[in-house]
This record gives structure tokens, C-alpha cells and sequence, in this order.
């Protein structure tokens, strides 16, 4: 599909005299095509959170507009476009408007490299888990400025917040995907689906504790509850994006929502086997992309459960938890792993 | 067009390195920071070198800028743009700037490169049909020659590697020191 499109589009410059440009059509389409592809699905999200949160509390959730109220998304979407954007006075202008873009785009370059089926992914990356991990450390300079730019205490409050929560808890993050990393011996997402599909098992099953880790970590990462303290409603109003609204406000929204996707896109290829399809299932004809938005739907609503599930920590309990706990388990994890590599190999 | 990126890239670093002493606003400054890192990392992987430019992102953007971001945000005075940009040092800072330029132009020059590896950005190679994404394999065996390198005992750069480790966990342990709170 995205093939063809780039097709047709580079046969339409060539036939104009632009053909010196083609090189441009394949990343253009492919992100067009992610783009369309994200923004209804994060839009399905939403609705997925409400509807989850309100069966959590016993509510019934949005059902006024469509069926199941599946188009009340796309109410707030259209709502929040034409809203008026209000803007502080003093604020420090080039970084309060870069920060939003910042954090969108950020999440979204973290798509490139997740493979949704056997070989499908825009950008095959040999270090695809590095890449993930790098560019969407991004968005800590992009909450740091908006916080730091609205010139409102709150949001400079939930800047500092986040950016301690977030440097804390991408150790844990990457040091929980290590081991997996030391027994499929290399960086590509894909290559680590196809390890575990010779192998035979998934990674979650040897490496549950990495497994539990790295959704922790990832919960954190996105500032989502219970690690919500950054934007914590209640006591910081809105934290980082206080004085945003309208667009603005909707790209840090999107943003979010991307960063879980993404980092539930990583967690299903790398601990629950990507495409591959359930062990006894196999025989279904069902399509590897289907196996996957199924997974990840699956880790999505762990996510969503987590939010109502615990209490928020506090800033304190958080640095904690981060440095004394995660980060020791995840060591004395790599080592172990290390000690079974050596000792029994990697049973393949 | 390969040397057209270049250029854009290598005027993206010096321009925004420029504003990153010149600013009065510090937090402009540490922007401007981040951005020049990100050049840098563009420069690595025009060079086809995929895993430095991450890593050039993980860390100095990711972790070193963020850090300095924080550190600015927690001093005070620092939201007029009032910041004095040259105080009584600067003959000193010139004259170190200097010789760490011609200590890295004199090491550069003694580089041997490999030849018959330039990146080559052909039209035909890019604007071809897309082909199912493949690895290219220059950027495996980059990670594992990288890795083989630090690590092996002879002629390796197993003592650098091991140094620098050193190094490392003493900063960490001094930091501890240093923020841990005194008994009395």
C-alpha cells in the first residue's frame, strides 16, 4: 500500500522533470501514512482509557456520540482545534512554542523502527532498540522547556519533576532490556523476533522480572499514574502544560499517548514475540500485523489498569523505588543472565 | 547533494555553537547545546556510523544537556538575560581553547582513514524502488567490532576501557560523598 503510493508519486515527479527529487517520496509517504495511521489509533486509545476507567470505577463511560461513543474522541479532537489558544504574557516564546513539537515529534520518530509484521517496518534499523531508546529521550527537553517557558511556578514545578523522574527511571529502562539483548545477541527488533521464534519460547517467560521492569519503567517514562507526578492534577494543577491549550496542548496529549504506544510496541516485540502467534494457535490463519495490535493492546490496557489500580507515588517514594529498587534488580538480573549464558549457553 | 547535507549540517553546528557562548539567556544557551549535540550526531551518521550517533544522542542530549538544563533551572538570576558573557578569564579561556583546537587538529591529522569507505549517497540507490526493509550490515559489525575493541587484551583498548570505568565510579562515588547529608 505505502509502496504503491511512493510509487505512483515518484512516477508523477518523473513525468514532471522532477525526478532529482524522488529520493524525498518514501519518507514522506511513510510518514504521512504513520501519521494517519497513529492519530486514529490514538484516538481509539482514548476511548479505550475512558471506557477502561469507567468499567475500573463501575461507570458506563462515553456512549452519547456513535456507537459506544466511539466518535467522542473525534468530538474532543475537532473541540480542542478550534479552541482559543491561550497564551501567558510573559512567556519565553521560542521555547514555549518549540516544546509541544519537540514532544510529539520525539515519540513519533520512535515508530520508525518497530516491526508490525515479519519484515514490515518503515526503517529496519540494525540498533532499532537503541534508536527507540535515544530519540524519545527528547521529550525531557521538550517538558523541560514548556515548563520552564510558561513562566508559572506549577509548570516549572512539574518540569523539575519530570526531569528527575525521567533521567532517574531511563536506567532501569534500558538495564531491563540488556539481558535480553546479551541472549538474542543483537540490537535489530526484528532479528530479536525471529531469536525468538527459533527458540521457541518468548522472552517473557526467562525474563519476566526484565519484563515487569521494563513496564514499570515505561509506565514512568510516560508519566502516567501512578508515576504521574510531573503533571499531577491535583497538587500541580496540570504540571508541565499548565499554561497550554487549544493545539498546543493537544500535540503534548498526542505525544503521550504516542510514548505508550511506543514503549508497549517494544515491550510486545521484544518480551512477547513481536508477530508470532500464540503457541497453540499457530495453525490459525490469522495475520502476524493482527497478532501484534492484538499484544499490544493487551500491554496498552495492563498500562491503563495500572492507572487505577495504585495510588500516586510521592516524589521521594519515587526516587526510591527508582534507584533502590529497579536499578539493583535489573543488575543482579544482567548478571545472572550473564552467569547462565556462560554456564548453560543460550539454549538455542 | 551529499556535500550539500554536509554543509547544512556542519552550519547548523557552528551557528548554534556560536549563540551557546554568546546568548545572555542561559536556558537559550543550553537549547542551543542540545541542538549543536544533535548535529553532531547527524555528522556521525552521514558518516554511516549509525551507533555513535545514537549514542551521541542518549548521552549528551538525553542525559548531559538535560542535567545542565537542570542545573541552570536550579541556580537563581538566571531568568532576565542579564548573564555576563566574558569575565576576567576570557585571555585564559582563549588560550585553552586553542591548544585543545591544535592538540584535536594535530591527532586528526595523524589519523590513518580508511579508504574505499566514503559514504556514498547515490541518486539511483535512493530513488529506487523500495525494496522490504533489510539490514545493512555496516552497522552490526560496527557494534561488535566496536565491542571486540574495547575489550580484547592485546592491542585492544582493554586498559582505556577499564580506565575509563575507573574513572567513573570514582565520580560517582565522589558524588555520593558530596550529596550525602553529615551526621552531626
Amino acid at each position: 500500500m505505502v509502496h504503491l503510493i511512493a510509487n505512483l508519486l515518484q512516477q508523477a515527479l518523473g513525468a514532471v522533470g522532477l525526478s532529482g527529487f524522488a529520493f524525498i517520496i518514501n519518507p514522506i509517504v511513510s510518514a504521512v501514512v504513520m501519521f494517519g495511521g497513529i492519530s486514529v489509533f490514538v484516538m481509539f486509545l482514548v476511548w479505550m482509557e475512558r471506557k477502561v476507567s469507567a468499567h475500573m470505577q463501575s461507570r458506563i463511560g462515553p456512549n452519547r456520540v456513535g456507537v459506544f461513543g466511539l466518535l467522542q474522541t473525534v468530538a474532543d479532537a475537532l473541540k480542542l482545534t478550534t479552541k482559543e489558544d491561550i497564551k501567558p504574557v510573559h512567556r519565553d516564546k521560542i521555547p514555549y512554542y518549540i516544546a509541544p513539537i519537540i514532544a510529539f515529534v520525539a515519540t513519533f520518530a520512535g515508530m520508525i523502527v518497530i516491526p508490525f509484521d515479519k519484515g514490515v517496518s518503515v526503517q529496519n534499523l540494525n540498533i532499532g532498540i537503541l534508536y527507540v531508546i535515544s530519540i524519545t529521550s527528547f521529550t525531557v527537553i521538550a517538558i523541560l522547556s514548556a515548563g520552564w517557558s510558561s513562566n508559572n511556578k506549577f509548570a516549572l514545578l512539574g518540569g523539575f519533576r519530570s526531569a528527575a523522574q525521567i533521567v532517574s527511571y531511563e536506567v532501569p529502562l534500558v538495564m531491563s532490556l540488556v539481558p535480553v539483548i546479551m541472549t538474542a545477541g543483537t540490537l535489530n527488533l526484528n532479528n530479536v523476533v525471529e531469536y525468538q521464534q527459533k527458540a521457541g519460547y518468548w522472552f517473557v517467560v526467562p525474563q519476566f522480572i526484565a519484563f515487569l521492569i521494563f513496564i514499570t519503567s515505561a509506565t514512568a517514562e510516560a508519566n502516567r499514574a501512578p508515576f504521574d507526578i510531573p503533571e499531577a492534577e491535583s497538587e500541580l494543577i496540570g504540571g508541565f502544560h499548565t499554561e497550554y491549550s487549544g493545539v498546543k496542548f493537544a500535540m503534548f496529549f498526542l505525544g503521550e499517548y504516542i510514548a505508550i504506544i511506543v514503549s508497549s510496541a517494544v515491550a510486545v516485540t521484544v518480551f512477547l514475540g513481536g508477530w508470532l502467534p500464540l503457541p497453540f494457535l499457530g495453525s490459525l490463519p490469522i495475520p502476524g500485523f493482527a497478532w501484534f495490535v492484538a499484544k499490544l493492546l493487551f500491554v496498552i490496557y495492563l498500562i491503563m489498569a495500572f492507572r487505577w489500580t495504585f495510588p500516586r507515588l510521592r516524589v521521594d517514594q519515587l526516587m526510591d523505588f527508582g534507584w533502590k529498587v529497579l536499578i539493583p534488580i535489573s543488575i543482579l538480573n544482567i548478571l545472572i543472565t550473564g552467569f547462565c549464558i556462560l554456564f548453560f549457553g543460550k539454549g538455542v | 547533494m551529499a556535500n550539500t547535507i554536509f554543509y547544512l549540517i556542519a552550519g547548523i553546528i557552528i551557528c548554534s555553537a556560536f549563540l551557546v557562548v554568546t546568548l545572555r539567556n542561559l536556558f537559550h544557551c543550553a537549547l542551543f547545546l542540545a541542538l549543536a549535540m544533535f548535529g553532531v550526531s547527524g555528522v556521525f551518521l552521514f558518516l554511516n556510523f549509525e551507533f555513535l550517533a545514537i549514542v551521541q544522542v542518549l548521552i549528551y542530549v538525553g542525559a548531559v544537556t538535560v542535567l545542565i538544563i537542570f542545573g541552570i533551572m536550579l541556580t537563581r538570576n538566571v531568568m532576565d538575560d542579564k548573564t555576563r558573557v566574558l569575565n576576567k578569564q576570557v585571555f585564559l579561556a582563549i588560550i585553552a581553547a586553542a591548544a585543545v583546537m591544535t592538540i584535536s587538529f594535530s591527532a586528526v591529522g595523524k589519523s590513518v582513514f580508511f579508504e574505499g569507505d566514503h559514504p556514498t549517497i547515490t541518486m539511483a540507490e535512493t530513488s529506487a524502488a523500495p525494496d522490504p526493509p533489510k539490514p545493512s550490515s555496516l552497522g552490526q559489525n560496527d557494534v561488535y567490532a566496536l565491542g571486540l575493541e574495547l575489550i580484547r587484551p592485546e592491542k585492544g583498548y582493554a586498559f582505556s576501557f577499564e580506565f575509563v570505568s575507573v574513572l567513573l565510579l570514582s565520580a560517582l562515588v565522589g558524588a555520593i560523598v558530596v550529596a550525602r547529608k553529615e551526621k552531626s
